[in-house]
């Protein structure tokens, strides 16, 4: 599952990358979106192609075309 | 002389720290290639303080990402660093905490600071069993903005420097067994040359595991190590190293997590005031509409409070060093060359200089304060998807957007942008938008010629200038260095008031700075403009100056942009305003009326002449007091009106001035930013398209015949500069993959 997937407030955890960039793959994990880390869905601005996320403590944008890359599961509450 | 290296992630309170420590006696260090600065200072006798860029980790797989973490990496792993300060946002604990485990394995003395621990609301955090877990290092908390803290940490610092003079400590591995294992084994097959490479060994093996290249190490020797090692661990992880190592570093710090941050609250959600205002600011709609505005609004500020003041400087500049200069050199009766080299050379070059400090500072000002309230991540999220047309970040829109009100603080502006080719396309664009100087010479030749509709000219202007700047932008990022764009992470930071004596303190070091490594060229440059214009010659049957004489020579160059030959100050026009684009008008007003005269008569009692003067600008400073310009203005109308004969001439005069060249100071500033060969291309290119539309425009208005000539040669021109240009940063690029970010 994708991160453009899901709507505003809901919850998901990275399980995985898909190919990509190494750079980029690099620098999300350093931000804290390693397989297993828990993120909240803030913002999905289609307009501006922009996600912007929740994660440990911190709010993050990515591009929604890049964030492609993070393979997410959705997490029921 | 031992080194300390300052680390952290960005906005964590590095710099200040480091301003507190070493009491600003700060020297920048540049670095080959790169303008990232990277301050350096002595903390005492044989300490030195390197404050390196903020970096949220220090491994890379590539050369492809950012100039400042690259920077910072190649720094720890390439240079003798003796101890590591590594400075933790405590808001932000788990994130902060991944580049100390990092650190840790560097095997140096390092210190750890809590940052801003007072400014937590709703969690506290335990040091103490922080510190056990990160054994054998020491932990303080601090907060930057007490002096007592500051105190405890220099006491840290000094006590720490003399019990660890060689004392191996032990890293914290936050790995499991297996990864512990495959570590060992390439840090055995490591062969290192000792005197190279200073960096532990440990560190190097896992940066090599997880796949990732350091400057100056070879790995193709250990291509065999690394495969076991990759092959026995992916059997079982089923994923690559980099993540394998990653994981294992938040596992790490999610264990001891429980143990230092006392949650009051369950969930920390987003500050409610941040949310509110990032509906607002980030609105799909909305956020640009409120970015114009804010913009705009610090637009005016910043050029209202400038322009006011730089009367002032450049008012002070003239009275005291050119009269001054020349009532003093004039009492001693000293030769002429030599009054001329000081009086306008030097003297002319000075009061330059000075009317940029007010704007340069201001603008300074105003993008710090956006900075540290923690909009431009907002504005970057607003703009991106319009800037990736060009290929280019978001971010690049502010100094963009800056250039309308000057174009030497939009283009240091550039140094925000993370790669250098971003930094060149923008700084390339950026002269294009209309500047205030500019604006200046547009209102009176509007005003004169357009009474009815001024402003439509003027907003024409405006838009070609958007307009060129968004082709060039193209036509760099297609043809002259292609690049993909960065992929974009950016941290949105929650909003802060911003600490005026922070901000004022930093514009104040970056102005100075400025005027430090742009000013003497500005001085230079400026004033040979300026002896030219002082020195005069017999020239058919008149005393002329050089500069007049030039003006009327190279005038059939400006025929094809519709400057007759009878109006030759306008071509000097054009040469003077290289210097400074609002010297076109004076230069025009002066020549129309006889000759250029800098100074016509020396004051005869010069401390009431200095103190009239001053006065008068001061009087400035009064809000809505104003000179009266009128009597100037309707002379130099009338003048504008018997020189130009026909208004398709003054609209193509009017469009070559906004395009043919950006100003020696932007120039200057452009090419210590990048370097003199991407500075020479901004000229040649914005001449070359100043000439091409100044040309059309004749044409179409009226069907000139000789011009087609121009616009051919133009177009040629245009198309060997691309050519040139392509390869030069063809070259630029082989060139920097190999000794690119070459620390001192």
């Amino acid at each position: 599952m994708s991160i453009n997937n899901l709507k505003p407030g809901s919850r998901a955890t990275v399980f995985g990358f898909n190919q990509g960039s190494c750079t980029y793959k690099q620098k999300l994990m350093s931000m804290g979106l390693v397989p297993g880390a828990e993120f909240i869905i803030s913002k999905l601005s289609p307009v501006n192609d922009m996600v912007e996320i929740f994660i440990n403590g911190f709010s993050l944008i990515l591009r929604r075309s890049e964030a492609e890359i993070l393979k997410i599961d959705k997490v029921c509450m | 002389m031992k080194k300390i290296a300052l680390l952290g992630n960005p906005n964590c309170g590095k710099t200040t720290l480091f301003n507190a420590l070493t009491k600003k006696r700060n020297k920048v260090a540049n670095w080959a290639g790169v303008t990232v600065e990277v301050a350096t200072a002595a903390y005492s006798k044989n300490l030195e303080i390197i404050d390196l860029p903020g970096c949220y980790s220090i491994c890379h797989a590539d050369t492809s990402g950012a100039i400042d973490e690259m920077i910072a990496a190649n720094y720890l792993f390439n240079n003798k660093v003796d101890f590591i300060v590594n400075i933790i946002d405590s808001s932000n604990l788990v994130r902060s905490l991944y580049l100390t485990t990092q650190l840790l394995e560097l095997e140096l003395p390092t210190i750890i600071i809590v940052n801003k621990v007072d400014l937590l609301k709703n969690t506290t955090i335990n040091i103490e069993s922080l510190a056990k877990s990160l054994k054998p290092y020491a932990i303080i908390s601090a907060c930057t903005n007490d002096p007592k803290d500051i105190i405890n940490i220099k006491h840290m610092l000094e006590n720490k420097m003399l019990n660890t003079q060689k004392q191996k400590l032990k890293p914290i591995l936050c790995f499991s067994d297996e990864i512990k294992n495959c570590i060992e084994k390439v840090q055995q097959s490591l062969a290192l040359d000792e005197a190279e490479i200073t960096a532990s060994k440990q560190a190097i093996a896992i940066n090599i595991l997880s796949g990732n290249k350091i400057k100056n190490i070879k790995t193709e020797s250990l291509y065999n190590t690394l495969d076991a090692c990759r092959k026995k661990l992916q059997i079982e992880s089923q994923e690559d190293m980099d993540i394998v190592i990653a994981q294992a570093r938040y596992d790490f710090i999610k264990s001891i997590m429980p143990k230092i941050e006392i949650k009051q609250k369950t969930e920390k959600e987003n500050d409610p005031v941040t949310k509110r205002l990032d509906d607002i600011l980030t609105h799909k709609y909305l956020g640009i509409i409120s970015l114009m505005c804010i913009m705009y609004f610090l637009f005016f500020f910043a050029l209202s409070t400038a322009s006011s003041v730089q009367q002032l400087f450049s008012n002070i500049g003239e009275v005291f060093l050119i009269t001054g200069t020349a009532t003093i050199l004039n009492k001693l009766n000293s030769p002429d060359i030599f009054n001329i080299f000081l009086i306008h050379g030097l003297g002319q070059g000075i009061t330059t200089l000075l009317s940029f400090i007010p704007i340069v500072f201001t603008m300074f000002y105003s993008i710090n304060f956006l900075e540290e309230t923690g909009y431009m991540p907002r504005a970057a999220f607003v703009t991106d998807r319009l800037m990736r047309i060009l290929h280019l970040p978001g971010k690049a829109f502010i100094p963009l957007l800056i250039g309308f009100s000057c174009n030497v603080p939009a283009i240091i502006a550039t140094r925000t942008l993370e790669t250098k080719r971003d930094r060149i396309i923008a700084g390339i664009m950026t002269p294009f938008m209309l500047c205030n100087a500019r604006l200046a010479v547009f209102a009176i030749f509007a005003s004169t010629f357009f009474p009815t509709y001024p402003s439509v000219i003027i907003f024409s202007l405006y838009i070609t200038g958007v307009i060129v700047a968004i082709i060039t932008g193209f036509i760099l990022c297609r043809f002259i260095i292609p690049g993909d764009i960065q992929p974009l992470i950016m941290e949105l930071p929650p909003y802060q008031i911003p600490k005026q004596k922070t901000i004022i303190a930093n514009s104040l070091t970056k102005t100075v700075k400025f005027c430090f490594r742009v000013g003497k060229y500005i001085v230079g440059l400026s004033g040979i403009i300026s002896i030219l214009s002082s020195v005069s010659y017999e020239y058919h049957g008149a005393t002329k100056t050089l500069l007049e004489i030039i003006g009327a020579n190279i005038t059939p160059m400006f025929n094809g942009i519709g400057v007759s030959n009878d109006n030759w100050p306008a071509s000097v026009a054009i040469i003077a305003g290289i210097v400074a684009k609002e010297t076109v008008i004076i230069t025009l007003s002066q020549l129309y009326n006889g000759s250029l005269n800098n100074i016509t008569t020396l004051p005869s009692d010069f401390w009431a002449y200095a103190i009239d003067n001053i006065q008068n600008s001061f009087m400035l400073l009064v809000p809505f007091y104003k000179a009266s310009h009128n009597e100037i203005n309707s002379s130099l109308q009338a003048n504008l009106k018997m020189f130009f004969t026909n208004n398709s001439n003054v609209i193509a005069y009017l469009f070559f001035n906004l395009l043919y060249m950006p100003c020696i100071s932007t120039i200057i500033t452009f090419a210590k930013e990048t370097n003199w060969r991407w500075a020479m291309f901004s000229a040649t290119w914005s001449l070359s398209i100043a000439y091409l539309i100044a040309s059309l425009i004749l044409k179409l208005t009226n069907m000139a015949t000789e011009n087609i000539l121009v616009i051919s040669v133009t177009v040629i021109a245009i198309a060997l500069n691309i050519i040139i240009s392509k390869r030069i940063a063809q070259k630029e690029i082989k060139n920097e993959s190999g000794h690119e970010f070459n620390s001192n």
